[in-house]
């Protein structure tokens, strides 16, 4: 079943796609860090915000942006690896191995270990995503 | 015959003619400057051509006016975000957690009325409206009555009164009427108690009432937002206000050691013992031995199950202090009035503290309470005073004293 929509009719719809994807993916950035900061303030941010309701609304907005998905009109460009890519998954590695030390601390030794194994998963599953499409390239 | 060709001649001619076209030639040309403004034609690129009658001129304009404009989307897209956080903040607002989450005041509406402070959702000290003292005439405790007895019946159905105190459960016959609860401190009943919590802008204030017909007063606590330190106030009302006299504030916090403004520490000396026997049973007044038996029978076993103990602590009475301050591991509170100079009573014993205000036409001091976080107490010999070091003060007391009072008054 196809709508015979009217150019303008057409025009917001489009606004309202992109709209949607915009919305969506500020929220859900917006929740995420919410939900860290959680981990470490959790009276503060409960004070102010029900997370529950804040991620209701994020999975609105993540339906409404599957359903109507904004049509990708750019070519896909392949892009190599590089320096760049390498520095900032080993820096989001050692933030993400930071972020869990300081959530299991009381632990002890053990803390330090599974920080660090956390970290190094981070950074290796960062890479392997990153260099997939390159090496099956190479393969074929 | 003809003229002869002069080749010399032509030439001449020839250089002229095309030194004078060459000169009109450069006149036509565009000068530098118009070159340069001159606009560069746009290139056209073989996607703009269209070679095939399928997608006419017109489809192709439209299909390029629907790329959206990334401004409205932006636009449009922030609004939305921004009025979806302002409803989830709005709807879950919640004053007492977000400007008091630090320091707050619990009034309890039952016997003895015990009025809760915490810190940091830990509970500090109470004050008490049993410990609490008014004089008007005489002296008496502020709210309390014999709720802590207990009525019990011998087999013929006469009541006795049970009262379980450290060293002995004391049963004798009643005398008075049970309907009624004795009075005795200035106020006994529940009912003759209010309170209620208030947010202003700025602070949050918890309103005790007590009223009678004789008598109304109240205690009014204030938490000043985002401070680490509150005041009570009493106010009192009777039939004869020029028969008011002192108001005790009275708390009970357990542990503490005491520092007084001369360098003294008074350490908490209270010792509860455990001595190992049996609470005595006291029986007093005329009784039968039978009634003696049954009544016996009737006590319960858990209370006669129950250890004697023995209490013991220093009292201290101490007059014309500027101020006490309590201290226990690391945290504490300062204790003073807006009158400068007052009376302390601290009993060890029962961990219980007052301060007293005397009136002033009918009118108390405020009372202050600071609270002390992670704090560390020296005695500067210099000033005669304590020095504090903790998260949020660093300096003398009586500094941070005439801070607190100037923030209080400036506030109000």
């Amino acid at each position: 079943m196809e709508f015979k929509l009217s150019h303008r009719e057409k025009l917001i719809f489009e606004h309202a796609k992109h709209i949607f994807s915009f919305v969506f993916q500020t929220l859900l950035f917006l929740f995420l860090i919410t939900l860290l900061l959680k981990e470490f303030y959790p009276n503060q941010v409960s004070a102010y915000m029900n997370i529950n309701w804040f991620m209701v609304v994020v999975i609105i907005f993540g339906a409404l942006s599957i359903l109507f998905p904004v049509p990708n009109n750019h070519p896909h460009i392949e892009k190599q690896s590089n320096a760049k890519d390498l520095i900032l998954i080993i820096f989001l590695g050692i933030l993400g191995a930071i972020i869990i030390f300081l959530k299991i601390k009381t632990l002890g030794w053990i803390g330090y270990v599974i920080s660090i194994l956390g970290g190094l998963i981070i950074i290796l599953l960062s890479w392997l995503i990153l260099t997939e499409k390159d090496s099956r390239e190479e393969m074929n | 015959m003809d003229t002869p060709y002069v080749t010399g001649d032509w030439e001449r001619k020839y250089k002229a003619w095309k030194k004078e076209y060459e000169k009109k030639s450069y006149k036509s040309l565009p000068t530098l400057k118009s070159l340069k403004e001159f606009p560069k034609k746009p290139e056209v690129s073989n996607k703009d051509i269209t070679y095939s009658k399928e997608k006419p001129m017109e489809e192709e304009k439209h299909s390029n006016n629907l790329k959206p404009s990334k401004f409205v989307v932006f636009l449009i897209g922030i609004i939305i975000i921004l009025v979806i956080l302002g409803i989830i903040f709005y709807l879950n607002y919640n004053p007492s957690k977000i400007k008091y989450q630090y320091l707050d005041i619990e009034a309890k509406n039952v016997s003895g009325l015990p009025i809760l402070v915490y810190y940091n959702s830990q509970q500090l000290f109470s004050f008490s409206g049993w410990e609490s003292m008014l004089t008007i005439n005489s002296k008496d405790r502020l709210f309390g009555n014999e709720q802590y007895k207990k009525i019990i019946f011998d087999d013929q159905g006469k009541a006795y009164t049970q009262i379980v105190l450290d060293d002995q459960i004391r049963l004798e016959p009643l005398s008075t009427d049970p309907t009624k609860a004795t009075t005795i401190g200035w106020f006994a009943s529940l009912s003759n108690l209010n309170i209620k919590d208030k947010f202003n802008k700025n602070n949050k204030e918890i309103l005790i009432s007590l009223n009678t017909d004789e008598l109304n007063s109240n205690i009014t606590f204030k938490i000043f937002e985002n401070k680490l330190y509150f005041s009570a106030f009493f106010s009192a009302e009777g039939e004869n206000n020029s028969e008011l006299g002192d108001f005790a504030l009275g708390f009970v916090s357990p542990g503490y050691d005491i520092y007084l403004p001369n360098g003294t520490i008074l350490l908490n000396d209270n010792n509860v013992t455990n001595l190992d026997k049996p609470l005595n049973l006291v029986i007093l007044g005329n009784i039968t031995p039978e009634a003696n038996k049954s009544l016996i029978q009737r006590v319960s076993q858990e209370t006669l199950s129950k250890n004697s103990i023995a209490r013991a602590g220093t009292y201290h009475s101490l007059q014309d202090l500027e101020y006490e301050i309590f201290y226990k591991n690391g945290t504490g509170f300062i204790v003073f009035s807006e009158d400068g100079f007052n009376d302390f009573e601290n009993l060890f014993q029962w961990n219980v503290f007052r301060i007293y205000a005397s009136p002033l036409e009918n009118k108390y001091p405020k009372i202050y309470f600071i609270v002390l976080d992670n704090v560390a107490l020296t005695y500067d010999e210099k000033s005669s005073s304590w020095s504090v070091k903790d998260k949020y003060f660093k300096g003398l007391v009586d500094d941070y004293i005439n801070q607190i009072m100037e923030e209080s008054w400036n506030s109000s």
